[in-house]
């Protein structure tokens, strides 16, 4: 726990002030999170605002200051969720607008600019964000929560309010969606390359 | 080999996407967002508030407009065998009549 549990009570109570210094220790976590789960980084403090929104809105209904954290990675995941359905939506719409030509030279410029070290990283994002689009937005996340964030299943129990045995499923056929996405996408190098 | 592979890909993200810095905007930001929020919220329960209000005077006028019209020596008043007694209706009579007769033998058809 990044607070103690007096203050999450005195914010429960609607003091302001226990609730700014809330979420000053939490938001950088919070927003690293959300970070990995929607991959784009402009719009991570709005996905951040609306996760502390709902907790503000919501902080009355934690029956116990304890489960504090489970509670605010249940609204990060939500949130996410949100985002990237509304996401999903836009998508299409939002690369017609866009020429090829303009594509290529936005992709120049950025390219310019980035050092080996950075363009290594975009690479791997890129790669990454590819994979995890074989599965739904739902399996994205909690595959997201359980290998990159390495939030145990008792974690994950607790946040998503579902018996270990089901995430253990659920992320088995999610983490097999993802190899076979990218058996295939190494397949396809290879193929592409000889 | 492939399990593995993964593995080591989603440890190379988590450090590709660093946590970012929340920027000078976010706490004013989020607190215009819970203000913005929170006047929605209280126009909405003021606006609940005076179509409650409006909904029960609609119905005391209602009832008042009922109590008014009303007829205190109406049919209500009286019970039903009050009402039955008072009206002396012949069809009570020959109710009574069937059930004094004998048996159907006695009975003429017309």
């Amino acid at each position: 726990m990044l607070v103690e549990f007096e203050l999450i009570a005195r914010a429960q109570k609607g003091d302001s002030a226990a609730f700014n210094q809330i979420v000053q220790a939490y938001r950088k976590r919070i927003l690293g999170t959300i970070a990995r789960l929607i991959a784009r980084p402009d719009d991570v403090e709005d996905v951040g605002q609306e996760v502390f929104l709902r907790l503000y809105f919501s902080l009355d209904q934690l029956r116990t200051p304890e489960v504090f954290e489970p509670w605010l990675y249940r609204l990060t995941v939500n949130a996410a969720y949100d985002y990237l359905r509304k996401q999903r939506r836009r998508q299409e719409s939002r690369m017609a607008d866009l020429s090829d030509q303009q594509v290529m030279m936005a992709d120049a410029v950025a390219g310019s600019k980035l050092d080996q070290e950075e363009r290594r990283r975009k690479q791997v994002r890129e790669m990454v964000d590819s994979l995890l689009g074989a599965v739904s937005e739902e399996d994205r996340i909690l595959l997201t929560m359980k290998e990159v964030e390495g939030l145990s299943l008792k974690e994950l129990e607790k946040i998503y309010g579902v018996n270990e045995n089901a995430l253990k499923v659920r992320l088995f056929r999610a983490r097999q969606r993802v190899l076979k996405a990218l058996e295939s996408q190494s397949t396809g190098k290879t193929g592409g390359g000889e | 080999m492939k399990d593995q592979r993964l593995d080591h890909l989603f440890r190379e993200y988590h450090e590709a996407c660093e946590s970012p810095d929340p920027s000078a905007t976010f706490m004013p930001g989020l607190w215009q967002k819970i203000e913005k929020a929170q006047s929605i919220s209280l126009a909405f329960r003021r606006w609940a508030r005076s179509f409650v209000a409006a909904a029960a005077a609609v119905s005391l006028i209602g009832v008042l407009a009922i109590r008014l019209h009303h007829d205190p020596s109406g049919p209500s008043s009286i019970s039903y065998l009050e009402a039955l007694v008072a009206s002396n209706s012949p069809d009570t009579v020959e109710l009574l009549d069937a059930s004094h007769t004998e048996s159907w033998d006695d009975v003429e058809l017309l």
